[in-house]
């Protein structure tokens, strides 16, 4: 029994030590994980980008810190998710408050708004928060107890669902592999795949179907503009907060437009009430190369970071 | 609790301590902790039968001592038919009463009566397809003469219920169980060892290749309206793999959890893909279940229909696949499976060559071209009947077959969501390949050290990463 029990220790103890050498390379490398793992491992922040994938693939922090002339103690990172995870609601309140640095006052903050993340589900009668799909469904964004460690350990255990995902890095790097989504440790997330006009096409072919089925089973949530709120009033404490609509392709803000008309009129309103300054390119929709319906491609990211960055400069030095 | 599930790794090494170092008094103090641990573990599952399980070993305990204690064979024969009807009793109102009654309702209504179907949905007990065909073979036993009736109800016990085999089998026999649990275990580090060997190929054929080709063929079969032949014909493929992987997975990890506790449970996958004709696999594939059909059913029934020959051996063999089927569910689809197993059986009968290919059992590096056609060929016709445990209608299945061999199907497929996993897979059936002499593929002694540890660690280090936190359930725990 001795020796049973002294080979099954050492056994465990090189697996043990095999596991740990594997979460070193990602305590190296955290954007090897995942889409998301790398902004839970990143430090507090005082100034954050918000919002969906749109903000996520389509705003550079490194562009707008340049601009900006922030610091590294003052920098902007890129805290917005994708659609389910982060939706305005109970979860990404309390992401954003474990996200950004205790006692910060000079931050700025960029909400990128768009109408579905103010949705819930048609079946959800009494627009409860409990029913939200991320609620429901426990996802990483406000569950987490830490956002800023490295290596996150809940995150790896809860979250991590790929866990071949170095190997899987490492074998399309060797074969030079195009499709590679990359975060980087501002938060910006790159996304370089094929951007041949056909694929693309098909692309927005198969998203237009999937969003218009969507927006038929969807509606306005008063319980999500309610989080939305608490999110602004939150942010204003700490510093100075914008409203940013991303533009998208024609196709999707058309349909935008039929679904939510007066999702403009809304946000507009909200703006003034809070004294806020809202950026809305959703009127240059189809001028900017996107990766599917509604992505920029990482140059139409380039080039909206920098318009974003002078409309910031411009409020901020010409402020009553 | 299942086997892949964290809270198995806790549970499993607690009940190790216990049983060799506190409860090892005797023969006695160790069943009493694998009953404990059994109906603890039944209980983690599902604790609502447990009292169905109690009873089932609480009835069949007395019924085989009554049988055995009668004086007369026609009191014996009497004892067996009644203890033989309540088990089926039991198993038919939990298992089969929705579909008989649905199945009746259909009929009303085929012949113009508007009838409901059942209101009534009866939870299916864990396990109660392995329990019940195991002690109907202990009553059968008996009566043959072939056992003892155990006269330790704690042994008995601890045969119905024992952790490793409750949910999914195998389905064990009594006569080479029951002398094992009574007397008292002592501790055999090269059977220990053994066992973590076996759990640990069971553990990757799991958790590793049928959790991650699981994926990939229900969205194929989710979507098969919208795939092409080619790529349907790849989740036909992979579908086989997958149940395989699951099911056998599942049998490693119970025999290899078995070892642990000093007993040896039957062998109940031997490299089926290796098989050159359907009776070969048969012989290779849930072995526990195919030999107990074997002795109860298809060998009693042969014998009654002897004089018709031919004709009655493939009745025996129609009947005893159709029972194969039924077991599985109560669904059309799985009588369907087994009728066309007992299809592929009949060129065999006709040709008089039921017989076991040497194959699987032979040291050849390769098998011939004809042996190799035979096993593709036979592959390819079981995927055929695989299918039936993917869909939820027989019209589903032909649909699906009928949407294979379509001009689509020599369209390239779509391999982008298999192209980590099929080198896995060949991996696998090379090993597999290599060690088919062996009870299972890490029986590697004789190799050097660094090469058995490096396997060991290596297939640990995949397992660990493909460890999910809410685990998939294993396909057999549904029938």
């Amino acid at each position: 029994m001795k020796s049973f029990l002294g080979k099954l220790t050492a056994y465990i103890l090189l697996l043990g030590t095999l596991l740990s050498m594997y979460i070193l390379i990602v305590y190296f490398r955290p954007d090897l994980v995942d889409l998301f793992y790398y902004r839970f491992t990143t430090p507090k922040a005082s100034s954050l980008i918000l919002g969906s994938s749109r903000a996520a693939q389509g705003l550079k922090p490194g562009t707008i810190n340049k601009k900006l002339g922030r610091d590294e103690n003052t920098k902007i990172i890129n805290h917005a998710f994708a659609g389910g995870p982060s939706t305005i609601g109970p979860n990404y309140y309390r992401e954003i408050t474990q996200k950004l640095k205790q006692g910060s006052k000079d931050g700025i903050f960029i909400i990128s708004v768009t109408p579905w993340t103010f949705t819930t589900g048609t079946d959800n009668i009494d627009d409860d928060s409990l029913q939200f799909f991320e609620v429901k469904r426990k996802l990483y964004v406000g569950n987490l107890s830490s956002s800023s460690t490295n290596p996150n350990l809940e995150y790896l255990w809860k979250y991590w669902h790929n866990k071949f995902s170095v190997f899987e890095y490492a074998f399309k790097y060797m074969i030079n592999y195009g499709g590679i989504l990359r975060l980087h440790a501002d938060g910006w997330l790159e996304v370089d795949i094929d951007m041949d006009s056909t694929v693309v096409n098909q692309r927005i072919k198969t998203a237009m179907a999937e969003f218009t089925e969507t927006a038929k089973h969807v509606k306005w949530s008063n319980t999500r503009y309610f989080f939305f709120e608490k999110i602004i009033g939150y942010l204003q404490k700490r510093g100075e907060v914008y409203f940013v609509r991303m533009p998208v392709s024609k196709d999707m803000a058309e349909l935008e437009h039929t679904y939510f008309p007066g999702f403009d009129e809304q946000m507009k309103i909200t703006a003034d009430r809070y004294n806020i300054h809202y950026i809305n390119f959703i009127h240059e929709s189809g001028k900017y190369k996107t990766t599917d319906v509604h992505h920029l491609w990482r140059e139409s990211s380039e080039i909206i970071s920098n318009k974003l960055s002078d409309s910031l400069l411009y409020y901020r030095n010409n402020q009553p | 609790m299942t086997f892949n599930s964290f809270e198995y790794f806790i549970f499993l090494p607690v009940v190790f301590v216990l049983y060799w170092f506190v409860f090892n008094k005797s023969g006695k103090s160790q069943n009493i902790l694998l009953v404990l641990a059994s109906v603890f573990f039944y209980c983690w599952a599902d604790w609502r039968f447990l009292a169905l399980v109690i009873v089932n070993a609480l009835f069949n305990y007395y019924m085989g001592i009554s049988i055995a204690g009668a004086k007369k064979e026609k009191t014996q024969k009497h004892l067996l038919w009644a203890g033989v009807a309540f088990n089926i009793a039991i198993l038919g109102y939990f298992k089969y009463f929705n579909f008989f009654y649905d199945s009746f309702v259909d009929m009303l209504n085929f012949f113009g009566s508007h009838a409901n179907p059942s209101s009534l949905k009866l939870l299916l007990p864990l396990g109660i397809s392995f329990f019940t065909f195991q002690t109907l073979g202990y009553l059968i036993d008996i009566y043959n003469y072939n056992i003892k009736p155990s006269r330790n109800l704690l042994a008995f016990s601890a045969y119905v219920i024992y952790f490793p085999k409750i949910i999914a089998g195998p389905i064990e026999r009594a006569q080479k169980f029951l002398p094992q649990i009574e007397r008292k275990r002592t501790f055999d580090q090269n059977m220990a060892i053994d066992g973590l060997r076996q759990m640990l190929w069971g553990l990757f054929a799991k958790i590793v290749l049928a959790d991650n080709l699981f994926p990939v063929v229900h969205g194929i079969f989710s979507n098969s309206g919208s795939e092409t032949g080619s790529t349907l014909f790849m989740g036909l493929i992979l579908s086989t793999i997958q149940v395989y992987f699951d099911f056998a997975g599942y049998s490693n990890i119970a025999i290899g959890t078995s070892k642990l506790f000093g007993m040896r449970l039957m062998k109940n996958f031997d490299t089926p893909f290796f098989s050159t004709n359907i009776s070969d696999f048969w012989n290779r594939w849930h072995i526990s279940l195919s030999s107990w059909m074997l002795d109860y059913l298809f060998t009693p029934l042969s014998f009654v229909l002897r004089k018709r020959k031919k004709k009655g051996l493939i009745l025996s063999i129609m009947i005893t696949f159709v029972v194969v089927g039924f077991w599985h569910g109560a669904n059309w689809t799985f009588i369907v499976f087994g009728i066309l197993n007992g299809i592929y059986y009949i060129p065999l009968i006709l040709k008089g060559k039921v017989i076991k290919s040497s194959l699987g059992g032979s040291t050849k590096i390769f098998p011939s071209a004809t042996e190799f056609v035979q096993m593709l060929g036979l592959f390819l016709l079981l995927s055929v009947t695989i299918i039936f445990f993917w869909v939820n209608n027989i019209a589903e299945a032909f649909t699906y077959l009928s949407h294979v061999f379509s001009p689509s199907f020599f369209v390239f497929p779509d391999l982008k969501r298999v192209v980590y996993i099929i080198p896995a897979i060949i991996i696998f059936f090379v090993i597999e390949w290599m060690t088919r002499d062996k009870d299972h593929p890490l029986q590697f002694s004789g190799q050097p050290v660094y090469l058995r540890w490096g396997s060991y660690l290596i297939i640990g280090f995949v397992v660990l990463l493909a460890f999910e936190k809410d685990p998939n359930a294993f396909i057999y725990l549904q029938f």
